[in-house]
C-alpha cells in the first residue's frame, strides 16, 4: 500500500462506527436475559464494573493497538514484535472468530428482516395466536428461505464494507446508530406505559442475593467483552482508522458509557412486555421470534410495534456485521495486497457458504446428524465455539500482548494529561485481565465448576 | 459522470408516448376493471377522475419537473439539490427499489402473457372446455421451467430495448408499441360493442352505486390513480431528465394524465362486455385474464384473432412499462456508480431475472415451499403488495413534501413556468396542492391500506 490510509472522518465517525459495532443482537437478547438470572440489581452493578475496568481497559489496548501500528489485526502484531510470530495466534483467532461470527449472524439477522417483511405484510391481522409460533418454526425449518434472507444480509452488509471506510462504514453507521436510538427510545416509551412496567424493573434492578453467585462475577465480565465486541480484532482495525491525535482514553471511555446505556434502555423496553402478559422471562431465538410477536400482536398497533422492533433488530445487526466483514477484508488487505472491492467481496462470499449449514441448521437439511452429535444444532455449536473459546482467547493474548510485549514510552503518550491512569491500566493488562479471563475460560468450559 | 450532453428525447410525440407506455401498464388492464365495478361504479370512476386530477397531474409534473430542472435520475436529483441532508435521497432509492421490485414479478406475469399470445396464434386453445383452459393456466403456473423460460424472454426483451438507448431504444420502441397498443385496443372495443354484454358491462362500470360505494373507496382511487399513472417509482425523475427547457410539461402531465383515464376506461369497456356476454362473474387478476377470458375467446366468432390481439396487447402494455423500470433503476446505476448503459442494462436486468426467480416459481412451490403458509399469500404476491402498499406511498409523500415544503419556492415556480403557457395562478394550485392536499391524503392511504387505521 503507497497510498495514506483511509481515517474516519471524523471523532464522532469513530464513535458512531465503534457503538454500532458494539450494540449488537447480543443486546437485545442475551443482555436482558442475564441479567434477570444472575441477581438482578447486583449483576448490574458487577456489569458496570466489568465494563469499566476490564472492558474500557482492554478497548483501549486494542484501539491504541491499531493507532500506533496503522495496521489491522495480523500485521500489528508482527509489527510490534516481529521476530516472536507465536503471540499472532491471537490475532489470528481474533479475525477467524469475526469470520465466524458473521457466517451465523447474517442467518439470525435475516430471520429479522424476515418480520420486518412480515409485519408489514398484515401478518398481525385476522391472525390466529397458534399461527404465530408456527410462523418461525416454518421460517427457520425451510433452509431455502432462510438462505434466502441470509443472502440478502450479506449483501447488503458487503454493499457497505465494498464503499470504504469512510462512504461505507461510518456513513451508514452514522445514520444507523442515530435511527437505531430514535427506534429504542420510541418503544421504550410505548413500554413505560405498560402494566407489567414495574415487576420489569423489579426483576432487573432488584438486587437478588439468592441468584447471584461467584459464577455470576465471570458472566459479568464475559458480557462486558462481549457487548464491547472485543477479543475479535475489530477494535484494532477500527483504531487503525484513527488519527494522530485523537484521544484513545475518552473515546474508549465514552463508548464503553454508551453501551451500558443502550443494554440498560433494551432492558427496560423488552421485559415490561413479557410480564404485562404474565410470561417467563426467556432468552434466544424463542424470546424474540415467538414470544415477543405473541405479545406483539396482543397490543395496539402491533403492527407498528412489530415493525419498528424488528427494524432495530435488523439495524443493531447491520451495525455490527459491517466490522465483522470489515476486520476479515482489511486483514487480508494487508496480507495479501488485494484491493478493497476483491477482500470484500471474497470474504463476504466465504462468510456466506460457511454459513448455510447454520441456515439449514433447524431443518437438517445439511449435517442432519449435528444435532445428536453435538447435542446443539450447527449455528448453536459455532456460537459456543467463538463465544467461550476464540473470543476469550483472542482477548487474553491481546491483553498480555499489549500489556507486555509493547514499548512503554509509546503507551505512555496516550494517556498523557491522564496522570496515574497508565500505571493502573498497565497492571490490568498485565496481571487482572488475563487472570479473570482465564478463570472465565475454565468456568465456561466445564474444566472447573 | 459523462461529459457529454445528456441523451434527450427527439420529439415532444416521443416523449409523450414514452410517457404513456409507461402509465398504461399491466394494473390498468386487470386492475383496473374490477376495482371499478366493486367500489361504486360510475362513483368511483368520478372519484378516479378527480383524484387523477387533484393529485396525480400535480406529483407527475414535480416529478417530471424535478428529473429535468437537475438532468439527473431520482436518487441523484435529491442530492444534487440537497447536497447537506441526505435524508430526501430516501425517495430517489425509494423508487429505484420499487422499480427492481416491480420488474422481478412484472415480467413473470408478463412472460404468462408471452405464452398465450404465442398459443393464441397457433390455435392450440381453441374449442376448449372452461375446465381445461383453467387446467392449462395451472400447467403453466406450476411449471417452473416454461415460467422461468417466458421469464427469461421477456427480461431479455426489455434489456435489449434499454441496452440501445433513450432515442434509439426506449423512444423508438414506445411509439411504436403504444400506437399499436392504441389500435389494438380501438379494434377489441368495438368489436366489444358488437357483443350483448355491452349493456351489462356499461352498467356494471358506469351506474353509480351508492351502496358499494366507500370512504375507502376514495383511498382505492387515490392509490390507483398514483399506480396506473406510475409514480413513486422513479420513473417520471428519469423521463423528465430526458427533456429540454423548451417543453411544457404541466400541459403534458396533463395530456398524459388524460390519455390513460381513457386508456384506462376503454380496457374495462372492451374486456367486460365479453364476460358479461356469457354472464360470468366478473373477478380480477390472472384469474380474469388466463382464464375467464382465453375460454370466453374461444367461443366467440373471430376468436383466434381476438385473443391474439388480446394478449399482444397485454404483452405490449406489459412491454413499454417495463422498459420503464429497467431504464429508472439502470439510469441511477450510470450515475451513481459511472457505468455505461450497455453495462448497466445488463447488470440490471440480470438482477431483477434472479431476483424474479422466487416469484416465477410460486405457483409450483418448488422454491420456498412454504412461503405461502407464513406470509398467507405467494411470494410475488408478497412483493406486489408491499411496493404497493408501502414503498410507491412513502416514496411519492416524501417527494411531495420535498417540493411542497423544503424546495425553494421562486426555484420551484421558474421550473415550473420555463418553456410552459400555463399561468402563474396554475402554479399557485399546484404549489399549494403539493403543500397541503396531496401528502395528507397519501398519509390517509398509508394509513388505512396497512391497516392502523379502519376508516369504513
Amino acid at each position: 500500500m503507497e497510498h495514506a490510509r483511509e481515517h474516519w472522518s471524523s471523532r464522532i465517525g469513530f464513535l458512531m462506527a465503534a457503538i454500532g459495532s458494539a450494540v449488537g443482537l447480543g443486546l437485545l437478547w442475551k443482555f436482558p436475559y442475564t441479567v434477570g438470572e444472575n441477581g438482578g440489581g447486583l449483576f448490574l452493578i458487577a456489569y458496570i464494573l466489568a465494563v469499566v475496568f476490564l472492558g474500557v481497559p482492554l478497548f483501549i489496548a486494542e484501539v491504541l493497538l491499531g493507532k500506533k501500528t496503522q495496521k489491522s489485526a495480523v500485521l500489528a502484531f508482527s509489527y510490534v514484535a516481529p521476530k516472536q510470530g507465536s503471540w499472532k495466534i491471537g490475532a489470528y483467532l481474533g479475525v477467524f472468530a469475526s469470520f465466524l461470527i458473521m457466517s451465523y449472524y447474517s442467518v439470525i439477522a435475516g430471520w429479522g428482516m424476515n418480520y420486518v417483511l412480515l409485519s408489514l405484510s398484515g401478518f398481525y391481522t385476522n391472525l390466529e395466536e397458534r399461527e404465530i409460533g408456527r410462523a418461525f418454526s416454518l421460517l427457520s425449518g425451510s433452509m431455502s428461505i432462510s438462505l434466502f434472507w441470509h443472502f440478502l444480509f450479506t449483501l447488503i452488509t458487503m454493499a457497505v464494507v465494498f464503499t470504504g471506510v469512510r462512504k461505507g462504514i461510518e456513513y451508514w453507521s452514522k445514520i444507523m446508530v442515530k435511527i437505531l436510538f430514535v427506534l429504542l427510545v420510541i418503544l421504550l416509551g410505548f413500554s413505560l406505559s405498560l402494566d407489567g412496567l414495574k415487576e420489569a424493573l423489579c426483576f432487573i434492578f432488584y438486587p437478588n442475593f439468592d441468584t447471584f453467585k461467584g459464577s455470576s462475577i465471570l458472566e459479568a465480565v464475559g458480557l462486558a467483552f462481549f457487548t464491547l465486541s472485543l477479543g475479535q480484532g475489530i477494535m484494532i482495525s477500527y483504531g487503525s482508522y484513527v488519527g494522530e491525535k485523537e484521544d484513545v482514553v475518552k473515546m474508549a471511555a465514552i463508548v464503553g458509557f454508551s453501551v451500558i446505556v443502550v443494554a440498560m434502555m433494551a432492558a427496560v423496553m423488552i421485559f415490561p412486555v413479557v410480564f404485562t402478559f404474565g410470561l417467563q422471562p426467556d432468552s434466544g431465538f424463542g424470546l424474540v421470534f415467538q414470544t415477543l410477536p405473541y405479545l406483539f400482536a396482543k397490543l395496539p398497533m402491533s403492527m407498528l410495534i412489530s415493525t419498528l422492533f424488528f427494524a432495530l433488530f435488523v439495524f443493531t445487526a447491520l451495525t455490527s456485521a459491517f466490522p465483522l466483514i470489515e476486520v476479515v477484508a482489511a486483514n487480508l488487505m494487508e496480507l495479501f495486497h488485494i484491493t478493497r472491492h476483491r477482500a470484500a467481496f471474497f470474504t463476504a462470499l466465504a462468510t456466506f457458504v460457511v454459513g448455510i449449514p447454520s441456515a439449514a441448521a433447524s431443518s437438517g437439511a445439511i449435517f442432519p446428524e449435528w444435532q445428536t452429535l453435538f447435542s446443539s444444532n450447527f449455528l448453536v455449536t459455532i456460537d459456543r465455539l467463538v463465544s467461550v473459546w476464540m473470543i476469550p482467547v483472542a482477548g487474553l493474548v491481546t491483553s498480555l500482548f499489549v500489556g507486555w510485549k509493547m514499548d512503554k514510552s509509546i503507551k505512555q503518550k496516550e494517556f498523557a494529561g491522564y496522570g496515574a491512569l497508565f500505571t493502573i491500566w498497565n497492571v490490568f493488562l498485565r496481571f487482572v485481565i488475563p487472570f479473570l479471563i482465564i478463570l472465565i475460560i475454565i468456568q465456561k468450559s466445564g474444566v472447573l465448576q | 459522470m459523462t461529459k457529454k450532453a445528456r441523451e434527450h428525447f427527439s420529439s415532444k410525440i416521443g416523449f409523450f408516448f414514452a410517457a404513456i407506455g409507461s402509465a398504461v401498464g399491466l394494473g390498468v388492464l386487470w386492475k383496473f376493471p374490477y376495482i371499478v365495478g366493486q367500489n361504486g361504479g360510475a362513483l368511483f370512476l368520478l372519484a378516479y377522475v378527480a383524484c387523477t386530477i387533484l393529485i396525480g397531474i400535480p406529483v407527475f409534473a414535480a416529478e417530471l419537473l424535478l428529473g429535468r430542472k437537475t438532468q439527473r435520475s431520482a436518487i441523484g436529483v435529491f442530492s444534487l439539490l440537497m447536497p447537506t441532508k441526505p435524508f430526501w435521497k430516501l425517495a430517489g432509492w425509494l423508487g429505484v427499489v420499487s422499480s427492481f421490485l416491480i420488474m422481478s414479478f412484472y415480467s413473470v406475469v408478463a412472460g404468462w402473457g408471452l405464452s398465450y399470445m404465442v398459443s393464441s396464434i397457433t390455435g392450440a386453445s381453441r374449442g376448449m372446455s372452461a375446465e381445461k383452459v383453467s387446467e392449462v393456466f395451472h400447467l403453466l403456473v406450476s411449471s417452473s421451467d416454461l415460467c422461468l423460460l417466458w421469464h427469461f424472454l421477456f427480461t431479455l426483451m426489455t434489456m435489449m430495448i434499454v441496452f440501445s438507448g433513450v432515442r434509439k431504444g426506449i423512444e423508438h420502441w414506445s411509439r411504436i408499441m403504444t400506437r399499436s397498443l392504441f389500435a389494438m385496443l380501438f379494434a377489441l372495443f368495438l368489436y366489444s360493442c358488437t357483443l350483448p354484454g355491452m349493456g351489462p358491462a356499461i352498467e356494471f362500470i358506469l351506474y353509480p352505486n351508492f351502496e358499494t360505494f366507500t370512504f375507502s373507496s376514495v383511498l382505492e382511487a387515490l392509490g390507483l390513480s398514483f399506480f396506473t399513472l406510475s409514480l413513486g417509482q422513479g420513473i417520471m425523475f428519469s423521463y423528465g431528465s430526458y427533456t429540454s427547457d423548451q417543453e411544457d410539461l404541466p400541459m403534458m402531465s396533463i395530456i398524459v394524465s388524460f390519455a390513460v383515464i381513457i386508456v384506462a376506461i376503454l380496457g374495462a369497456l372492451t374486456i367486460f362486455p365479453v364476460v358479461f356476454t356469457f354472464g360470468f362473474e366478473p373477478s380480477a387478476g390472472t384469474g380474469l385474464i388466463f382464464q375467464a377470458l382465453p375460454y370466453l375467446f374461444s367461443k366467440l366468432p373471430g376468436g383466434v384473432l381476438i385473443s391474439t390481439l388480446f394478449f399482444s396487447l397485454f404483452v405490449f402494455a406489459g412491454l413499454t412499462s417495463a422498459m420503464a423500470f429497467v431504464e429508472v433503476v439502470a439510469s441511477n446505476m450510470m450515475e451513481l456508480m459511472g457505468w455505461s448503459r450497455k453495462k448497466a442494462a445488463l447488470l440490471v436486468s440480470m438482477a431483477t431475472f434472479i431476483f424474479g426467480i422466487p416469484s416465477a416459481l410460486a405457483g409450483s412451490g418448488i422454491l420456498f415451499s412454504d412461503w405461502q403458509e407464513i406470509y398467507r399469500m405467494n411470494f410475488l404476491e408478497t412483493m406486489d403488495n408491499f411496493v404497493s402498499v408501502w414503498l410507491i406511498p412513502v416514496g411519492g409523500l416524501i417527494t411531495t413534501v420535498f417540493v411542497g415544503w423544503i424546495w425553494n419556492k421562486e426555484a420551484s415556480q421558474e421550473e415550473f413556468l420555463k418553456g410552459s403557457s400555463c399561468s402563474p395562478r396554475l402554479f399557485s394550485v399546484w404549489y399549494y396542492a403539493m403543500r397541503f392536499l396531496v401528502p395528507g391524503l397519501i398519509i390517509l392511504i398509508i394509513l388505512q391500506k396497512s391497516g392502523l387505521i379502519n376508516f369504513d
